[in-house]
């Protein structure tokens, strides 16, 4: 079943930090958004393994935009 | 100090009533502009 | 020699030679600790030059500095210049989803009247005293702009305070937010607002306008020029005035004002015990504009369901955007997924233009 992460305020993305396949644990930092000068880490909901990555570092996304997919394991 | 507390309560009213006007002007906003035109029949 | 007698050197005092350390100091914490740069350096470098005797630089009528201070700060060009350039640089999107977070950007002004209030108690005429409460707004242009129709000898000693405080809001804020708020109100997740229209945004900043100008005519300067910049914005029909006005002219005025603001500081103007107390009465404006914030925003709560964070309420303080960034990390550090910052930044605008209108209460009033 696949968790979807969530954009949690607008920005752009800064940087991601894990590619598809990694194995993460719930609160990990997957991925790091810009907002105002400010670094804002995204963290993972669950474990599970990154099945999808739908953003890159440049890209600028909106609220509840979906960032990546994670297979809960 | 009669006029320095005339000013601390009419100054803070002022900003109060002045924000409050401004708050109804966006809801007023809201109900006139706030519904995005993604029909395009509009 | 005439050479000799024509020497500054031999004009020089003590009191100037302390200015120079405080223009050393302030172009220090400007570069090393980026303290503001973009005012603290010029205004450092502006109190050094004033500093130096016999240049004429302030003279009135004459000197260089003098000009760009006469014309831009004593006839009020430069702030409403400033005010375009903010207002083009603006978002109103997190005031506009949540509306009512207005209000938290009115309590903060409470800050403003306290301080305008003791500051009057303590000996200084009402407009000296409204000049030096208005740094608790937090707004560096604001409280040029007053400082120059109300109390321009204040003018210096108050712009450095209420940019030094500005720089050192992460310091000032944290501790008051701490200690008015409980651990279980930090952790409050807010509800995001609706989303606004591209409508919306662009009636806003001439429904702004006219209802906040036609309530308090004196702010008119710097709304319309606020306004008229966030119009340039929206419109999206103007980028290339749009882009002057957030970049180029924003740039330029802030080259004049930083410097004519230091030049004003010369040792006889400066080296007083007023200072001193416009100081402390800066800091204390900032604590109480902090703390209103959030007890406005926890009285908010008594009466919805929706709740507000209350550290939220301290972004009331506009410094923008620092004190939003500051009740992200403060309500980051309660819990790492609540993301405080956007919404902070409703009552951190909506507190730029209460501070404005407190300003043109205060000039209505006094003038």
């Amino acid at each position: 079943m696949a968790t979807e992460v969530l954009v949690p305020l607008a920005g752009n993305i800064w940087v991601v930090l894990v590619n598809v396949g990694d194995e993460v644990e719930e609160d990990d930092e997957l991925l790091v958004i810009e907002a105002l000068k400010m670094e804002n880490p995204v963290y993972a909901p669950c474990d599970g393994t990154v099945s999808e990555i739908r953003v890159k570092k440049g890209d600028v996304v909106e609220d509840d935009d979906v960032l990546m997919l994670i297979e809960e394991s | 100090m009669q006029a320095a507390l005339e000013i601390f309560i009419n100054g803070i009213s002022g900003v109060f009533i002045g924000l409050g006007l401004l708050y109804v002007a966006i809801k007023l906003n809201k109900l006139l502009a706030g519904r995005e035109p993604d029909k395009k029949e509009q | 020699m005439v050479f000799f007698e024509n020497m500054g050197l031999l004009a020089l005092t003590p009191g100037m030679v302390f200015m120079w350390v405080i223009g050393f100091v302030l172009i220090y914490l400007a570069i090393t600790r980026q303290y503001e740069p973009l005012l603290l350096l010029p205004i450092g470098f502006g109190i050094i030059i004033t500093n130096l005797p016999l240049s004429f630089l302030m003279e009135p009528g004459e000197g260089l500095i003098w000009r760009f201070y006469h014309y831009g700060i004593e006839w009020e060009i430069i702030p409403p210049l400033i005010f375009l350039g903010l207002g083009a640089l603006t978002d109103f999107s997190a005031l506009l989803s949540q509306p009512r977070l207005i209000f938290l950007g009115a309590a903060a002004q409470v800050g403003v009247y306290v301080t305008f209030f003791i500051a009057y108690a303590m000996g200084f005429s009402l407009e000296e005293a409204a000049t030096i409460g208005i740094i608790g707004g937090a707004d560096g242009p604001t409280t040029i702009y007053l400082a120059a129709r109300l109390a321009p000898q204040l003018l210096g000693a108050c712009a450095v305070a209420a940019y030094s405080y500005m720089a050192l809001v992460p310091i000032i804020m944290p501790p008051i937010m701490k200690l008015l708020t409980t651990d279980t109100e930090r952790k409050i997740r807010m509800k995001k607002g609706r989303k606004v229209t591209a409508r919306e945004k662009v009636f806003f900043p001439l429904i702004a306008a006219m209802v906040i100008i036609l309530l308090v005519p004196a702010s008119a300067p710097l709304i319309a020029m606020f306004m008229m910049g966030n119009l340039f914005r929206e419109s999206k029909v103007v980028e290339r005035l749009n882009d002057t006005a957030q970049n180029s002219l924003m740039n330029i005025v802030t080259i004049f004002l930083g410097v004519s603001i230091g030049a004003t500081m010369n040792a006889e103007v400066f080296l007083r015990k007023e200072v001193i107390f416009i100081f402390f009465l800066g800091l204390f404006a900032f604590m109480i504009s902090t703390a209103s914030g959030i007890l406005l925003a926890k009285f908010m709560n008594l009466f919805t369901s929706n709740k507000i964070n209350p550290l939220v309420g301290a972004a009331g303080v506009s410094a923008v955007p620092m004190a939003a960034r500051v009740v992200q990390k403060v309500g980051a550090a309660a819990d790492k997924r609540n993301y405080l910052l956007m919404f902070a930044m409703g009552p951190n605008i909506a507190g730029v233009i209460g501070t404005v209108i407190a300003a043109g209460i205060f000039i209505s009033i006094l003038k």
